[in-house]
């Protein structure tokens, strides 16, 4: 097997080390370590192409790897396998200043592709919430998100996918949107038939391998303004964000990002991003939002909170570890009106566990709440207590079947709180998923089982 | 095991990827010259975890991954800004643990070999050091201890050091042939007890001297004395300070007077002296000291710097590959428009050099001492 991988990739591009297995083994969950067979660095989508032939002719699982980042165990090897590390493949292939696209390869990451665009005076639409080695790839397959961005453009996939070019489970390489007609440049995503560019976002790789991304990009704002709220009740921070985000489309804020220590019950923080192009426009949405706030009793504080978040929000925040390592629990999207009974949910846990090291958070999208529980831990004394912990939090969001996952990922991640209740649904993905993968290769046990 | 000794840190890693940076391959040079994902700070850590855990055990392939590590200490950087991990040391830490495996790299034995017995890592006569510094019994306060690169490959650089001492009036004395290796290869190595017995050998004969400074050119001597020494052996009685320290203070007190050139040069940041020890504005200042000479930043400078390929004992082992970082650097040099390529170490003269020759690059590399004495009124 090895050679007949060498053959494809070359011997500088496959690992079977036992000790490279182990530094692929762990994302950024609790999760158990879980080795790969063998680590491949593809080059091109050709690689690719005869990796996934390969794997079917012997019936070897592919998963697929962007730099690591994900909280759900979402390409741990959960049957062993090769693992494709994609940021082998990160190249920005082109940024079309006049169609306002940028093609990447999957493993480019967010951060390099902003410094590129920046230098153009371009940007993206939204961005997730990570450190500077998160990539394009790994984001857009599971529809991500976060606070960058989100209350305008939404998650990505909504606005800033225009199309993709993916090899599937079978070896064949398809485009889609506008780039699957010959000659036609990637700069529209829907008009053929069915959107298949978003059957891919959101999928957790199940149904083909991203090889290139046409992402929408925009001019970088040319002015700017941050805002700082604090607020005592959940209540009235939900009528910020119904105010902010009810005129859809015109949304009176970049980003909405709030959030609420454990060890500092009742005060809730509000960073605010207002962006524009016109100055006059930007002062207005300032006022607004000012003004939203404070009818709602929020007290304003220090717009340098702010701006430090969202600044940073690409590179990644400091000290972030100062006191622990992450977890992140009960991740999902909620209906606007809904986020205080998560809040509720979130602080009967804590404190009937007492455990302090934690945070609620929430940012807005158009009409509605991304919802997290971050849980700080040490992996040496209180790994078990947190992964219970967060068991218990993912089971009581999603209990009630009204909570949107945020991403599901393998055994480990979100799946087995969701596998039995999404019924018909469920049913549809793994019908499609048996369709375009007969051999089941393709990241077996993530998403669905 | 002295990985042991680092656990809590190595559990204290979220594998945020903050160490592998947003230019994948652009952060850490083990990273641009492995690819994979144990070439990576964060994929370390989860190979450390794995020994303390009994999961793996050492071995020559183990140790040719972990001898993909420069010890640039990029990536220590990187992480103050996030779990504040210290990389490069458990890096030491686990080469150090293989040697206690008796797993010493195939490719580092012969090099071992020749500096135990020669105390030099080129394996010539120790009496050659007293041929190229004529040994002197001044009484002085200062020492210079010029280290192997200098003596046995670039004698220039000491005696266009010790010319700017004359001229600057300022006695010192030398160890001749007294002088050992600092033993930064041995550290390098993860061989402690032999570092530790070239460390006593050195502070004794230091001792000796009477001096109250030791003066080095070398970024590694200058690490090993100011910062491995006081470690093995507690703390010492005289200070050691490298020479674009020592350059800066004679120019800032205005004991040598620099004069005009037209030049346009870049300056390139090692390793050991800079993210290791901070300094990295003295070498700036001594350059921007010589009158009408342009001072222009490689993008990656002070603590972004990229390592010169010759750290780590890496282009011992992977040879090529450790050369493909230092011809990356004379690229980041080029593209700043400048012709001389200025550092402060022999080791990354010695990389650079060789790389911008295999380049047929226009780039003269040029160690800081040379620069000064051209400039220097005589």
């Amino acid at each position: 097997m090895l050679n007949r991988i060498i053959e494809i990739v070359g011997k500088d591009r496959v690992s079977d080390s036992d000790f490279e297995f182990y530094a692929y083994s762990r994302d950024l969950s609790p999760a158990e370590p879980r080795l790969a067979s063998f680590i491949v660095r593809p080059r091109d989508a050709e690689d690719i192409v005869n990796i996934v032939k390969l794997a079917n002719a012997c019936k070897i699982p592919v998963y697929v790897r962007g730099c690591g980042c994900s909280h759900w165990a979402a390409w741990l090897p959960v049957k062993g396998g090769i693992l494709l590390d994609m940021t082998s493949m990160e190249k920005i292939i082109e940024i079309d200043e006049e169609n306002l696209v940028a093609v990447v390869e999957p493993g480019c990451t967010w951060f390099k592709l902003m410094e590129e665009l920046r230098k153009r005076r371009l940007t993206y639409l939204s961005s997730e919430m990570g450190g500077s080695a998160m990539t394009v790839g790994g984001s857009i397959v599971k529809a991500g998100g976060g606070p960058y961005g989100t209350c305008k453009f939404g998650f990505h996939g909504q606005m800033d996918v225009v199309g993709f070019e993916v090899v599937l489970p079978t070896g064949k390489v398809v485009k889609t949107g506008s780039w699957a007609i010959p000659n036609c440049k990637p700069f529209r995503r829907e008009g053929l038939g069915p959107d298949l560019t978003g059957l891919i976002v959101g999928s957790e790789g199940i149904f083909g391998i991203v090889t290139k991304a046409a992402l929408r990009v925009r001019p970088l704002p040319e002015h700017e303004e941050f805002l700082y709220f604090e607020f005592k009740s959940w209540e009235d921070v939900v009528k910020v964000g119904d105010a902010v985000t009810r005129w859809i489309g015109d949304e009176s804020a970049y980003s909405l990002d709030c959030s609420e220590e454990a060890s500092k019950p009742g005060v809730i923080g509000v960073r605010i991003y207002v962006f524009g192009y016109d100055r006059r426009i930007v002062n207005y949405r300032k006022g607004l939002i000012t003004k939203i706030c404070l009818a709602n009793n929020g007290k304003k504080g220090d717009s340098k909170i702010a701006e430090e978040t969202f600044k940073r929000v690409v590179t990644g925040l400091p000290n972030i570890f100062a006191s622990g390592v992450w977890h992140f629990a009960g991740c999902g999207t909620v209906p606007i009106k809904e986020l205080p009974k998560y809040v509720k949910i979130w602080r009967e846990i804590v404190e009937k566990r007492g455990f302090y090291k934690s945070t609620f958070g929430a940012w807005a999208f158009p009409r509605g709440w991304t919802v997290y529980v971050h849980l700080l831990y040490s992996e040496i004394t209180e790994r078990e207590k947190v992964i219970s912990l967060s068991n218990e939090i993912n089971s009581r969001f999603l209990e009630n079947n009204n909570v949107v996952p945020y991403g599901i990922g393998g055994p480990n991640g979100l799946q087995p709180f969701i596998k039995d209740k999404w019924g018909a649904y469920y049913d549809l993905v793994k019908s499609l998923k048996r369709f375009l993968d007969p051999n089941n290769i393709l990241q077996p046990n993530i998403l669905v089982e | 095991m002295q990985v042991e000794n680092y656990k809590e840190q190595i559990y204290s890693c979220g594998r945020c990827g903050y160490c592998v940076g947003g230019y994948l391959a652009h952060v850490c040079p083990s990273r641009f010259i492995a690819g994979f994902e144990s070439a990576t700070a964060r994929g370390r850590m989860l190979v450390a975890r794995a020994l303390l855990e009994q999961k793996l055990g050492y071995s020559q392939e183990l140790m040719s991954m972990v001898f993909t590590c420069f010890l640039c200490g990029a990536c220590d950087f990187k992480c103050s800004q996030a779990a504040k991990i210290k990389i490069t040391e458990i890096t030491r830490a686990m080469r150090s643990d293989a040697i206690n495996a008796g797993v010493l790299l195939d490719k580092l034995i012969p090099g071992a070999k020749t500096l135990s017995e020669s105390k030099n890592i080129y394996g010539e006569s120790s009496t050659k050091r007293n041929a190229l510094l004529p040994r002197r019994d001044a009484k002085a306060d200062l020492l210079y201890f010029p280290g192997c690169v200098i003596t046995f490959k670039y004698p220039q650089i000491a005696y266009n050091t010790l010319k700017i001492l004359n001229a600057a009036e300022i006695t010192f004395a030398l160890l001749g042939e007294e002088e050992w290796c600092c033993g930064n290869p041995f550290l390098f190595m993860g061989m402690l007890s032999e570092a530790k017995k070239f460390a006593l050998h050195n502070v004794e004969r230091i001792k000796a001297k009477g001096v109250k400074t030791v003066l080095t050119s070398c970024a590694g001597c200058y690490k090993v004395l100011s910062q491995e020494y006081p470690k093995i052996l507690g703390e010492l009685p005289f200070k050691v300070v490298h020479i674009t320290q020592f350059l800066d203070g004679l120019i800032d007190k205005g004991i040598i007077k620099l004069k005009s050139s037209y030049a346009k040069v870049t300056y390139h940041d090692p390793c050991e002296i800079g993210r290791y020890a901070g300094i990295y504005e003295e070498p700036r200042n001594v350059i921007q000291s010589i009158p009408h000479l342009k001072l222009v930043e490689m993008e990656k400078n002070r603590e972004n710097s990229w390592c010169c390929g010759g750290g780590g004992s890496v282009n011992i082992v992977h040879t090529r590959l450790a050369l493909s970082v230092s011809e990356l650097r004379i690229r980041h040099a080029e593209e700043t428009g400048a012709k001389t390529l200025v550092t402060a170490c022999p080791s990354c003269v010695q990389m650079l050099e060789l790389a911008s020759k295999r380049k047929r690059s226009e780039i003269k590399v040029v160690d800081i001492a040379s620069l000064v004495l051209n400039a220097l009124k005589l």
